[in-house]
């Protein structure tokens, strides 16, 4: 599914130094010939997030990422009539819908909500990945290329329960990586478009979200032995409820999922109808690595 | 006896290089012959030998488990509780010539041995690896002999008498008489092979008067067998040692070269090295959690399985020049030493190779956590140990102990001082302690970019670390550099030459030893330092063959 929104998204992206995936059409030069993509060669660096939570919103603040290139202060057409919030940094327009309606979900049997994420990553269920392949400045590197998915195995946890970091996974075969190509770092910020997948447990309904038109954020230290960052992307409302809907779960919850979900919605699906509800995720990462045998035999 | 020469060995190079240390300094050991012509020279003779007298090794626990195994041919369950074997000048193989069993020692024996026993005659392998006849009844002294004597014979390493083989059916038959089961009194013989000192000791009283006594073939099939293989010789050995042929240059080295082709050869040359390196100690390390995230009861197997494993291959799989055990960016890891590492694991499960990258600042046996973890504090690293290890263990030069009631603490961490070159200031500004910490503390603060288990750390309580140094003169900026500077250091050879000979012979070189431990050590250089060479060197050596005189 084609988010609406990407056409609004692609400038802000290009503006924050990313590249639409892979499978979008290749960028054309003057004379109309596809454009030269850098060559990302040299070495690349992997980062696992080993720390991941729903980007929650305070006084209108939130981290995340503008997803529908509006800035909507709620009750007109912009934004599917809500209000957007602002970043940390002060950027306004930012698309996190999901944060309004987290704290109702806490206060449900869904109290754990934010608990059982990260217990998914420990788990080895959730191991989101930020492959950097021809990076060779954790700072500044204007020919980058990005692959973002899901590696396997079960996690190494350290002495202080914290993911031990430089550890070694396989990638998933049954998730596809996604590549952005030409893209660069600066400041050791990077910034790239993605769709991506995320498993989501409340209570016992086990739910693999299918973000559509993400964005993903991540600021590397200098070296190279840390990142944090937050994606952002889209999620429909119909398959949240359809899903929900599937687990004897507490009906309490479903009704107030039922009621509230359908007026969260937030950015336009294929229909141009806001059936989409914008979601946040902030991250820290660690340095990892994938399995050399497999690397050499794929 | 065939002996690769290489080239240019630069023993006169690296002995002008000066050392200083308290104690033994066997560089200064090793004969000048080398020439600068680049051309090797002749290699001398034999020197003549005057060995120490013989020794009586208990069995260590290892070797014990390896003579059950390779008798019976499965793997059988020891009781844990034995009395345990003691270290002499770093060695357990010659500690095991001063040990002692207490009586309570001698019941553990019994005890294993009666489940030994228990476990041999319930498995049909094991059952049948010596028991060949079928008993007429419960109290077939004739069968039960045969059998037991079969046993005996391996566990003994020596043939077994008539009259030892007519008593131990006699046992048999007498116990089977009375319980009515032939299979009690079979169990009843096992214990009693089991607790022999035959079994228990290695005996070698050598033949003959005078300082130089040949050791009896079947001393040397048994000395020769806890060398390579650290366990009882197979059939083809006793055979040799059966004819008098091992006694014979071609034969015993034709016999050396097949055992070192054997696959019981890692187990022996693992053992070498478990002892020298101390990495039996690793499987029950503790460290610090709070200190180290990475620490896990896991890690210190892993870290001796590295090592090994890195040993194994470049000795016996490649025949390699045993100096870049100091220097290889080669490194076999498992998931959690990568992740110590920093490095990409190999495979998913187990042991897999990887290169370590020279921005990782780590190589050789020095970036090993295995040296790392064992030579530092539980909860922090100690730039004594580490250069202790290296002086006394890698160059076999001594360093006395602490004196007694000495405080050998070292203040904490300040702003003055956060770094641990700025805290050991201390031991190298006091005279008292300079003269010995002199000598370890700059090794050892050149590895201080790692951590208490060899975790790579840039800075300590935000303070840039400092690993610069020398070593006798030779400087080096960090720990890649240190590595070559101990691997350039001309106390390898003969220092090597010497463990594998006290290791071999069970007991610490004597005087009239010097010469042929520099011969040796010339020798492993010759063979560009081929392990290989220097094992079979050893074996043929006098040293090996012979005794000195019975105290």
């Amino acid at each position: 599914m084609r988010h609406p929104a990407l056409p609004l998204l692609l400038p802000l992206c290009l503006g924050l130094a990313c590249k639409a995936p892979e499978k979008e059409a290749a960028e054309l030069d003057d004379t109309g010939a596809p454009a030269q993509v850098c060559a990302a060669d040299g070495p690349s660096t992997t980062f696992l997030m080993n720390k991941v939570r729903f980007a929650r919103s305070e006084g209108g603040v939130s981290w995340g990422s503008d997803l529908d290139g509006e800035v909507s202060a709620g009750g007109g057409t912009a934004g599917c009539g809500k209000a957007d919030l602002v970043d940390p940094e002060g950027t306004p327009g930012i698309d996190n819908a999901f944060a309004g309606l987290l704290p109702a979900l806490e206060q449900t049997e869904a109290a754990a909500i934010s608990g059982l994420l990260q217990a998914s990553v420990g788990a080895g269920e959730l191991l989101l990945t930020v492959e950097v392949l021809g990076l060779d400045d954790y700072q500044n590197d204007d020919c980058v290329a990005v692959q973002f998915g899901n590696a396997e195995g079960q996690p190494l946890v350290g002495a202080d329960g914290e993911l031990l970091p430089g550890q070694s996974f396989s990638r998933n075969p049954n998730d596809p990586v996604t590549r952005v190509d030409e893209a660069l770092v600066e400041g050791g910020r990077l910034t790239f478009a993605s769709d991506f997948g995320i498993k989501l447990q409340i209570l016992d309904a086990n739910l693999d979200l299918d973000v559509t038109q993400g964005v993903v954020r991540m600021d590397m230290a200098p070296d190279g032995q840390s990142a944090t960052g937050h994606f952002t992307g889209g999620v429909s409302i119909d398959y949240m409820l359809t899903e929900i809907d599937k687990y004897a779960i507490d009906q309490g919850l479903k009704d107030l999922i039922n009621t509230v979900m359908p007026a969260v919605g937030d950015l336009k699906g294929d229909t141009g109808e806001c059936d989409h509800f914008s979601i946040a995720f902030e991250f820290d990462a660690i340095p990892a690595y994938f399995y050399l045998d497999q690397e050499e035999a794929n | 006896m065939l002996r690769r020469l290489l080239p240019a060995p630069r023993i006169a190079l690296l002995l002008a290089i000066g050392l200083t240390a308290c104690g033994d300094d066997p560089a200064k050991k090793p004969p000048a012959d080398a020439e600068d012509s680049g051309e090797p020279s002749a290699r001398p003779p034999v020197p003549e030998v005057a060995p120490g007298a013989p020794a009586l090794r208990r069995l260590t626990r290892t070797q014990y488990e390896n003579a059950l195994e390779d008798t019976f041919l499965v793997d059988l369950y020891v009781p844990t509780a034995f009395e345990p074997d003691n270290e002499v000048e770093g060695l357990l193989s010659v500690g095991a010539s001063t040990t002692s069993v207490s009586a309570y020692g001698v019941e553990l024996y019994e005890q294993s041995a009666q489940t030994v026993a228990d476990q041999v005659l319930a498995d049909l392998t094991a059952r049948t690896s010596f028991l060949s006849c079928t008993p007429s009844g419960a109290s077939d002294a004739a069968c039960a002999g045969e059998a037991l004597g079969l046993a005996a014979r391996k566990l003994w390493r020596r043939p077994v008498t008539e009259d030892e083989q007519a008593r131990l059916g006699a046992l048999a038959a007498a116990v089977g008489a009375e319980s009515g089961d032939f299979d009690e009194g079979l169990r009843t013989g096992l214990v009693a092979i089991l607790q022999s000192p035959h079994f228990l000791y290695r005996i070698e009283n050598g033949a003959g008067e005078g300082g130089l006594r040949p050791l009896s073939p079947y001393e040397l099939a048994s000395r020769l067998s806890f060398l390579l293989w650290n366990s009882i010789p197979d059939e083809a050995l006793l055979a040799k040692a059966a004819d008098g042929s091992l006694a014979e240059d071609e034969v015993l080295e034709a016999e050396a070269r097949r055992m070192l082709d054997d696959a019981r050869a890692r187990r022996g040359l693992r053992n070498l090295f478990d002892e020298v390196f101390h990495l039996y100690t690793l499987p029950t390390l503790s460290k610090d959690p709070l200190a180290f995230a990475n620490a896990s009861p896991e890690l210190g197997p892993s870290a001796r399985e590295e090592t090994l494993l890195g040993i194994e291959r470049l000795v016996l799989d490649e025949d390699g020049d045993f100096k870049d055990l100091f220097t290889t960016q080669r490194a076999f890891v498992d998931r959690r030493l990568a992740a110590l590492y920093n490095v990409a694991a190999a495979t998913p499960d187990g042991f897999g190779e990887v290169i370590l990258p020279e921005a990782g600042g780590r190589r050789g046996l020095f970036g090993q956590a295995s040296f790392l973890m064992l030579q530092a504090h539980a909860n922090s690293t100690s730039a004594t140990r580490r250069g202790k290890f290296v002086r006394t263990t890698v160059l076999c030069q001594e360093i006395p102990a602490p004196p007694a009631n000495v405080d050998t603490s070292i203040p904490e961490a300040d702003a003055e001082s956060p770094t641990l070159r700025e805290r050991l200031e201390t031991h190298l500004s006091d005279p008292y302690c300079a003269s010995c910490h002199r000598l370890t503390d700059p090794i050892g603060l050149g590895f201080e970019n790692f951590d208490g288990i060899g975790k790579w750390r840039p800075t300590e309580n935000d303070a840039v670390i400092d690993p610069s140094g020398d070593l006798d003169g030779t400087s080096f900026t960090n720990a890649w550099d240190l590595a070559q500077v101990i691997s350039d250091n001309p106390n390898i050879e003969p220092c090597f030459a010497r463990h594998v000979y006290r290791y071999g012979t069970g007991r610490l070189n004597v005087d009239g030893e010097d010469e042929l431990l520099a011969w040796l050590a010339d020798g492993f250089t010759r063979s560009g330092h081929s392990f290989r060479e220097l094992l079979v060197d050893t074996v043929l050596s006098p040293g090996f063959r012979n005794v000195g005189e019975m105290q």
